[in-house]
């Protein structure tokens, strides 16, 4: 059951996220924001120092913390699928309750919150298909009241969006992946164990069972089983005709909130496209590549082309989101080495990017009270600090070398050309990206002409800049997107295909 | 085996129910003997509880199957073997929980006797109720099964009609009075069939072999008499009235006890069934049932109706796992059990949103959510509570009701693949209608309802029971899904040690 220092520190890391912040129904309703911050700094700290532990000591073995209650493993490991993303769910924790303006309710607000961060956490770790659903739901369900109770009023060119519409909009939606997911599971059960009653639903028995039997699942069913669980799990991910919900609920959801959706909940749905799919079925994938990789081109390109149009900041952020998700599906789709280390550092340098850019989006909302990007102008002489972290996110972005933006996108291109052989093929997908590409330059640099330089509005002069607790975490933020820019072997080291090929055994 | 021994909890019952009859009839001032009389009540189940305890483990522990069954010249069968005992004892734990709820919310907080609506009648015919369910669980023969099912629906006509100033609910009383007689002929007819054939009563008899088309017949109009008691679609159009008629406390017994009790003998008389056409009619009875209850259930503004609309959607859901029933003891015994799962972990999750909506009934006269809107915005108890028994309701983590839902599609996909996708469709719109009650009721801030009916006022204090109560149930939904097999395999394995049929 346990074998080392470290699988004790994974069930601390699932027990903390879920009871530490239950005592917040024991604190006092002026010092729920205090807590919050104090528990958010020592879980991130801890999932910090566990994720770079493995990554010094990559034993997945020593990583591993699995109980037997009544029937059903309870397996959580830390392995090269996911260290990264406890990397990025700690960072998350720790910066959400400090970019958080919410002013009335905070209890509850922390106590649901917390609860997401709990459903990611334990999605992230869980190696048991029932646990799995389960922390899917506890990471979407209070989305629900966390956007209808403390969300703002969004606005596109065209309407408005009510947070009441938006958050059942999103749950909808997510409850449709969720529901998918789980019928993916129960025909894979049928497929793989027929007649067992009261079976274990871990994923290392199917993995070992469809190794050995590989003729169980014929070539037709297991593609069809691949686009069944690309479609449910792109829901989540943001995949893009089942897009719709996450800029409306983006855009209504309070800042800090907006930071775990883009940061953590859209890679719920990636990590589950690379963890079921990818490894379950990865035959199925190699005569379907060309296509996912061109659906994340159409990913990238309607994401880029939208977020040009908009005029609401955090509708902007929210279709640069569905843009930068592409490069995760070009480089889950080309199924070669490169391109499984570009999705997971996408999933990362995005999750890092779009975090800082939500904060100063809700930092700008709370002392301007507005988001509408004309309203705005002039700001980096008022607010220097956060300026300049919004030029320094905007940059790794576009993908300025140096930040984690641009290796990430380098990587997965180059990934997904060496997997497209035909020459046409080739010059289409070059020239798609890189107008992806000019396109993310053109909105970026006109959201800063926008937001920091044009002639600026009188009624913003006495605006204060970033507060402490502002401060802290955006240096953090931006401290890692830099790290990861001139270290990316932190990431690309363990993530790539042939150290997960060992301990998947495929 | 003595015969005391066998009937013990049944024995207890009927005791209980003479005694409290007694002392309303002879009593004139209630008041005084309120607390003796809910003593009595909670005394008498504990007491059943705890002789089917011993059986269970009577049972439980030999290693050759032990029968306590009561046979009478063929006639009759009284049978008590493990599935029977687990059943009852999920049955008096389910009244037990209702009853402890509804009494600390009626006896203990409130001092004055004359209530609005709540009378004293209702435990008495609440411990018949019981005993009716007893019986109908333990027959094996279609006489026992008529005596237990008028058992069961008599006194729930008269709970509705306990609120007798109430026209709404005299005529919902009698409206159910009228489909339930139109249940107990067609049983009848359909007994009566069985017995100018094959000259028996027994399921054994009778339901192994229907090779006449009019044996058949005679199946059907049995079965018609039953999904019209338990709403399956083509026969659910009384349920919505009826539950709209009854107020909470009387809804939280005809809604549980009855369904219950119904669908254990249901699924003890289609274990015998070896026709494949019933299987086929009931997959259609199921997805007919799932659709039209998330329709109906999609308009309506009454939480009481969406209540009895998800009835119909749940026995729907009830009715899938049939497609895999067969011959093979394991496969059957393990159908057995999830039926029995599935009601329990349903009947849990109706009583905690029941638990709620009792008390905003009883402040404010009405279950419409528009009228309703944001009373549990402040609540931060309540309004937990509620979205916990919704969220079960729904079958969404980490509730049992996920639990209980997820093993049945899980079973049955192989067996039936497109009932099972439809079913996961209308599971995911009928998450539209549980979550609009979240929405109105604890999101929605502005809250207008000035008429405070109740003039008893409802603080913390002095209705710290009532809480416990509700934390319990919404506790047990929460730990029974985060452990999936403690209780699926408890329900299994229990069964298996001793099974007859």
């Amino acid at each position: 059951m346990v074998s080392s220092f470290y699988s004790i520190g994974v069930l601390i890391l699932i027990l903390a996220h879920l009871i530490l912040p239950l005592l917040l129904f024991f604190i006092k309703e002026k010092y729920a924001r205090c807590y919050s911050i104090i528990i958010g700094s020592l879980i991130g700290a801890f999932s910090i120092f566990l994720s770079l532990s493995f990554y010094y000591n990559p034993d997945i073995n020593l990583f591993t913390f699995n109980l037997n209650l009544f029937g059903l493993d309870y397996k959580f490991r830390i392995d090269n699928f996911n260290y990264s993303l406890i990397l990025l769910n700690g960072l998350i924790t720790f910066a959400f309750p400090l970019a958080t303006h919410i002013k009335e309710r905070e209890k509850d607000f922390y106590i649901l919150s917390f609860l997401v961060m709990l459903g990611t956490a334990g999605l992230f770790l869980t190696q048991n298909m029932i646990l799995f659903v389960l922390f899917y739901e506890l990471a979407s369900v209070p989305m629900y009241f966390l956007i209808a109770n403390w969300g703002t009023l969004g606005l596109t060119p065209f309407r408005k969006v009510e947070p009441k519409y938006a958050a059942m909009k999103l749950f909808i939606y997510l409850q449709l992946g969720g529901i998918l997911v789980m019928l993916g599971f129960i025909i894979l059960h049928s497929l793989v164990f027929p007649n067992d009653l009261f079976s274990n639903w871990n994923f290392s028995d199917y993995e070992n069972i469809l190794k050995v039997k590989g003729n169980l699942v014929d070539a037709d069913l297991a593609k069809v089983l691949f686009v069944l669980f690309f479609i449910a799990f792109g829901i989540e991910a943001a995949l893009v005709p089942f897009h719709t919900w996450l800029p409306d609920g983006h855009s209504a959801a309070p800042s800090s909130i907006s930071m775990i959706l883009a940061g953590i909940l859209l890679k719920m749905g990636t990590y589950g496209i690379l963890r079921i799919p990818f490894v379950f079925f990865n035959e199925a994938l190699t005569s379907l590549s060309l296509i996912i990789i061109f659906w994340g081109l159409i990913n990238m390109f309607w994401g880029a082309f939208n977020a040009y149009r908009q005029i609401d900041f955090k509708y902007l952020i929210a279709y640069s989101s569905i843009s930068h998700m592409g490069v995760v599906f070009m480089g889950l789709g080309a199924n070669n080495d490169l391109g499984v280390s570009a999705a997971i550092f996408q999933m990362v340098s995005h999750g890092l990017i779009s975090a800082v850019m939500f904060s100063v989006a809700g930092s700008f909302q709370y002392r301007a009270n507005t988001r509408i990007l004309d309203d705005y102008g002039g700001l980096l002489r008022v607010m220097p600090f956060i300026g300049a972290i919004l030029v320094f996110a905007s940059m790794a972005n576009l993908g300025l070398p140096g930040l984690s933006g641009f290796v990430a996108e380098l990587i997965g291109i180059s990934a997904s050309l060496k997997a497209i052989y035909s020459n046409h093929l080739k010059i289409i997908f070059l020239l798609g990206s890189l107008s992806a590409i000019f396109i993310t330059t053109v909105y970026v640099i006109s959201l800063l002409e926008k937001v920091l330089y044009k002639k600026i509005n009188p009624n913003y002069y006495q605006l204060k800049d970033a507060y402490w607790d502002e401060k802290l975490h955006l240096t953090v933020l931006a401290l890692f997107i830099l790290i990861l820019g001139i270290y990316p072997r932190l990431i690309m080291d363990l993530s790539n295909l042939i150290k997960i090929k060992q301990i998947i055994g495929l | 085996m003595d015969i005391l021994f066998k009937l013990f909890p049944e024995t207890i019952l009927t005791v209980s129910i003479i005694f409290n009859t007694l002392i309303i009839s002879i009593s004139k001032n209630v008041k005084e003997l309120k607390n003796a009389f809910l003593l009595v009540f909670i005394f008498s189940i504990f007491f059943a509880i705890a002789s089917l305890f011993f059986q269970l483990y009577f049972v439980a522990n030999e290693n050759e199957i032990i029968d306590l069954s009561l046979i009478l010249n063929n006639i009759m069968i009284y049978s008590i073997s493990s599935f029977e005992i687990v059943s009852k004892m999920m049955l008096s734990i389910v009244s037990i929980i209702i009853a402890f709820i509804v009494s600390v919310y009626f006896y203990v907080n409130k001092l004055e006797y004359e209530h609005r609506y709540f009378k004293l009648e209702y435990l008495p015919l609440f411990l018949t109720v019981l005993l009716g369910s007893f019986v109908l669980v333990s027959a094996e023969d279609l006489l026992t099964f008529l005596i237990g099912f008028e058992l069961v629906a008599i006194p729930s006509y008269f709970v509705i009609a306990l609120d007798n100033k109430n026209k709404v609910s005299l005529e919902g009383s009698i409206k159910y009075f009228l489909i339930g007689s139109i249940s107990t002929i067609s049983i009848i007819l359909g007994i009566l069939i069985f017995y100018i054939f094959n000259g028996s009563f027994l399921y054994s008899t009778n339901l192994n072999n229907l090779n006449l088309i009019s044996l058949k017949v005679g199946f059907l109009f049995i079965l018609i008499g039953i999904i019209l008691k338990l709403a399956v679609f083509p026969f659910s159009f009384w349920i919505q009235d009826a539950y709209y008629a009854s107020k909470t406390p009387y809804l939280l017994l005809i809604s549980t006890l009855p369904k219950y009790s119904v669908v254990l003998a249901l699924i003890k008389m289609l274990s015998y069934i070896q026709d494949g056409y019933f299987k086929i009619l009931l997959s259609v009875l199921a997805v007919l049932s799932i659709v039209m209850g998330v329709f109906w259930a999609l308009a309506e503004n009454d939480i009481k109706k969406i209540i009895a609309y998800s009835t119909v959607f749940n026995m729907g859901f009830i009715l899938i796992p049939f497609t895999g029933f067969s011959f093979h003891l394991e496969q059957k015994i393990y159908v057995l059990s999830l039926i029995n799962f599935y009601v329990f972990q349903y009947i849990l999750s109706t009583i905690l949103i029941l638990g709620v909506l009792l008390y905003l009934e009883e402040k404010y006269d009405t279950t419409d959510m528009l009228k309703l809107k944001g009373v549990l915005a402040n609540n931060k108890v309540l309004s937990f509570f509620l979205i916990v028994g919704l969220l079960s309701v729904a079958g969404l983590p980490p509730t049992i009701g996920f639990i209980a839902k997820f093993f049945v599609l899980a079973f049955s996909y192989k067996f039936n693949p497109i009932l099972v996708i439809i079913a996961i469709v209308f599971s995911v719109a009928s998450l539209y209608y549980y979550y609009r009650i979240t929405k109105e009721l604890y999101v929605e801030k502005e809250f207008n309802l000035t008429t405070n009916l109740s003039s008893l006022d409802f603080s913390f204090k002095n209705s710290f029971l009532y809480y416990v109560s509700l934390f319990s149930v919404s506790i047990l939904l929460i730990i029974l899904g985060l452990l999936p097999y403690f209780i699926t395999g408890t329900f299994y394995f229990i069964t298996y040690t001793n099974i007859k049929f």
